[in-house]
């Protein structure tokens, strides 16, 4: 419970339908040591536990506050910095659900004598004969689906997703009916342990990386930049390069000599890209999977970004890890450290997802 | 129902008391007016102030300034103390509360010589560790009677007759939260200046506490603003408060030992039990003079504040270390000080009795302790 609406509403339908249920926040970073603002904006801040208390409260559940600062530190702010100090573009919420919620807290919640995890995130899960499916949520706006292509089948069948079967807007009615003090809570957009600006707080916790250049694809200088962990490839905005002709987008980041290689926008089309450290989700390609002899494609909608809607492409699976996905008649720019996340054709049932690498 | 096995964290109301508790509320005056109301309600305050010394073991001409709790005492005790000898060391050890540790670092952080003794590896002060401490020009020496985390008993009458030799002006204060209502407390033999109780660690409501002044010696009051308690402690008294102490006082002052046995006899049968059961575990100061009630336990392999929330839905209270205020627990400093790495520390829960303990509530904290301990080693 980080103290959001969704959150609440998942407790509230879980105590409606008879579950025994055990709320917990996780206490992940500690706001007060790490920053010099005192923020109330983030989730899952001293403020945000009050919320999440208070609806416990309402709800007639024990609520705890339970400590994961550690592994957080380890697993997802250590990891963040180096990602974004290498040149590439990380996405910690997904490192967060992988070794922090699905992980640990399921492990320790058994401690607690609890069978299952949920949460309030935007997915849906579906058993049949052959396993667990996990689904885009009803709300295509809200769907969170991309964030959680690392969980495993076990973990599916122990994981409950209450509002996936709902819009936001029902979410937020069904928080006014049962009067939580959480209904009309502002949404929390951004990384929720990041209280000012990215760029600063991976400086403040790794340390700077040296200024650089900005060239061309033809090694021409066309600028000078503060250090590659403020670029994101597809970047457009703040690279503070006028009097071109067309705009320019950071197309590729050499973290060996600090550059940044910038160009315009058809720079950034690639054939095709790899992706490392597969997670196979459905349990049909995972079948398909463990019984290749050789590599194989098969049609699928891949999502880039989180907030990008999915395009058509050919994956052709190399390995139990390991893929190419091929960009077909549309396509999209990638970042390297971010995730690709492919879904079935009706761009519903999320089979598989990894890493985009260089 | 609920076994609380939790009584240092707060002694709730015994249900007799809560009848004394909801009379108090009548006393509605108060005390500074001259009216009859005012004057029922001074009388009430006075009576409780004659129960509470009668407790503690101090003299008729001994002062008992009623605080808000055992934090505001600590901290008039400390403040006083470091303004009416500005110079000179302060002495005191790393196992105190909080409430005493955080005043005095911040005076050393202002350039006072503040010197903090360790405890030895069973948590117990050492009295030559505080003699080798102290300087001919010490100020204030300042030691816990008992240790709320190992329920450790300190020495504090020796090392306040040491005191008194090596460094005759100093002043000697205890903090004895702990003490009240689980071994018989006797201000004189304790040999202290000052000696600070917390209401609600004996059964009364929180927000009351008192100081304890041995007569002659003189305390600049933290909080002015008013002639109540003596002109040493300024504001309206917490009459609801002051009267419970007082009648918690006499209730538990009259059946003392009857409690420290129950007490004892649940903490020594909790403990014979796990060693059987459990022979990995390892209890902190068993082989020191201890409070009856407490155990402090190391259980390997498990992280103790996980343990208090299975705990908790079994519907057992105990508590990993002190209880916290926030939500998020730090490591120990009384066992850390113990010379104890943090894996350890972590893994160590505290079990504090209250006198109405059942039997068969003491094998069931042995159950459960021993089932969620072993469903943990297999999760994690």
């Amino acid at each position: 419970m980080s103290g959001g609406v969704d959150s609440s509403v998942a407790a509230y339908l879980l105590s409606k339908s008879g579950s025994q249920l055990v709320g917990v926040s996780m206490q992940v970073w500690d706001y007060k040591k790490n920053s010099a603002e005192n923020s109330r904006a983030t989730c899952c801040s001293p403020a945000d536990f009050c919320d999440a208390r208070r609806v416990a409260a309402s709800l007639n559940i024990p609520y705890y506050v339970v400590d994961f600062e550690a592994t957080f530190e380890r697993e997802v702010i250590q990891r963040f910095v180096d990602t974004y100090k290498s040149g590439q573009t990380p996405n910690p919420c997904i490192d967060c659900n992988s070794k922090v919620k699905f992980r640990e807290l399921r492990e320790r919640a058994k401690g607690f004598g609890c069978s299952h995890v949920a949460t309030g995130h935007y997915a849906r899960i579906r058993q049949s004969a052959d396993g667990y499916h996990l689904l885009r949520g009803r709300d295509l706006e809200k769907d969170q689906s991309y964030f959680l292509y690392t969980c495993r089948q076990e973990e599916l069948g122990e994981t409950l997703f209450p509002v996936g079967d709902f819009t936001k807007p029902e979410i937020r009615e069904l928080a006014r009916e049962a009067g939580l003090v959480t209904a009309d809570k502002p949404e929390s957009q951004d990384i929720c342990f990041v209280a000012g600006s990215t760029h600063d707080f991976v400086a403040t916790i790794g340390g700077r990386r040296p200024r650089g250049s900005f060239i061309t694809k033809d090694g021409t200088k066309v600028g000078e930049h503060d250090g590659i962990h403020r670029f994101t490839v597809g970047q457009r905005r703040g690279l503070n390069l006028g009097g071109h002709a067309e705009p320019l987008y950071v197309v590729d980041i050499d973290p060996a000599q600090d550059r940044v290689i910038v160009g315009p926008k058809e720079d950034l089309k690639r054939e095709s890209f790899p992706v490392r450290e597969m997670h196979l989700v459905s349990p049909g390609l995972r079948r398909r999977v463990a019984e290749m002899r050789s590599p194989f494609e098969f049609d699928a909608v891949v999502q880039v970004r989180s907030r990008h809607r999915g395009v058509k492409a050919i994956v052709r699976v190399l390995s139990e890890t390991e893929a190419t996905v091929l960009w077909r008649d549309d396509w999209a720019a990638v970042s390297p450290g971010q995730a690709a996340v492919m879904y079935d054709l009706e761009n519903e049932e999320l089979l598989a997802g990894g890493r985009i690498s260089r | 129902m609920t076994v609380d096995c939790d009584a240092n964290a707060t002694y709730a109301p015994d249900e007799s008391l809560q009848g004394v508790i909801v009379r108090a509320i009548s006393l509605s005056g108060n005390p500074s007016s001259l009216h009859r109301g005012g004057q029922r309600a001074k009388a009430a305050l006075e009576e409780a102030r004659a129960a509470v010394r009668e407790f503690l073991g101090a003299e008729a001409h001994d002062q008992v300034v009623f605080t808000s709790g055992a934090s505001e005492a600590n901290n008039t005790v400390i403040a006083s103390c470091s303004a009416e000898r500005p110079v000179g060391r302060i002495i005191s050890t790393l196992i105190e509360h909080p409430c005493v540790l955080e005043p005095l670092k911040a005076l050393q952080s202002a350039g006072r010589d503040v010197v903090f003794v360790a405890p030895d590896a069973s948590g117990e002060v050492p009295v030559d560790g505080v003699v080798r401490a102290l300087t001919p020009d010490t100020a204030l020496v300042s030691v816990m009677a008992a240790n709320n985390e190992t329920g450790v008993i300190n020495r504090v009458g020796e090392i306040a007759r040491a005191v008194r030799e090596i460094a005759p002006r100093a002043r000697i204060h205890t903090d004895a939260a702990q003490l009240p209502g689980k071994v018989p407390v006797s201000f004189w033999e304790l040999g202290a200046d000052y000696m600070t109780v917390s209401g609600h660690k004996l059964g009364a409501p929180a927000g009351v506490g008192a100081l304890v002044i041995r007569d002659g010696v003189s305390l600049k009051p933290l909080i002015l603003g008013g002639p109540q308690e003596e002109k040493l402690r300024g504001g309206t008294e917490n009459v609801l408060g002051i009267v419970s102490f007082g009648a918690v006082a006499s209730v538990v002052g009259k059946d003392l030992a009857k409690r420290i046995g129950a007490m004892r006899g649940a903490r020594d049968a909790f403990e014979a039990l796990m060693a059987e059961r459990c022979p990995t575990w390892a209890f902190n100061g068993r082989d020191r003079s201890r409070l009856p009630n407490t155990s402090s336990v190391f259980i390997p392999g498990v992280r103790a504040d996980d343990l208090v929330v299975a705990l908790d839905l079994e519907g057992i209270l105990i508590s990993a270390g002190a209880a916290c205020s926030s939500g998020k627990p730090e490591p120990s400093h009384v066992l850390l000080a113990m010379g104890q790495d943090a894996q350890r520390v972590k893994s160590t829960v505290r079990i504090s009795f209250r006198a109405d303990i059942e039997p068969k509530d003491v094998e069931r904290l042995v159950d459960v302790l021993c089932t969620v301990a072993g469903r943990m080693n297999r999760s994690a």
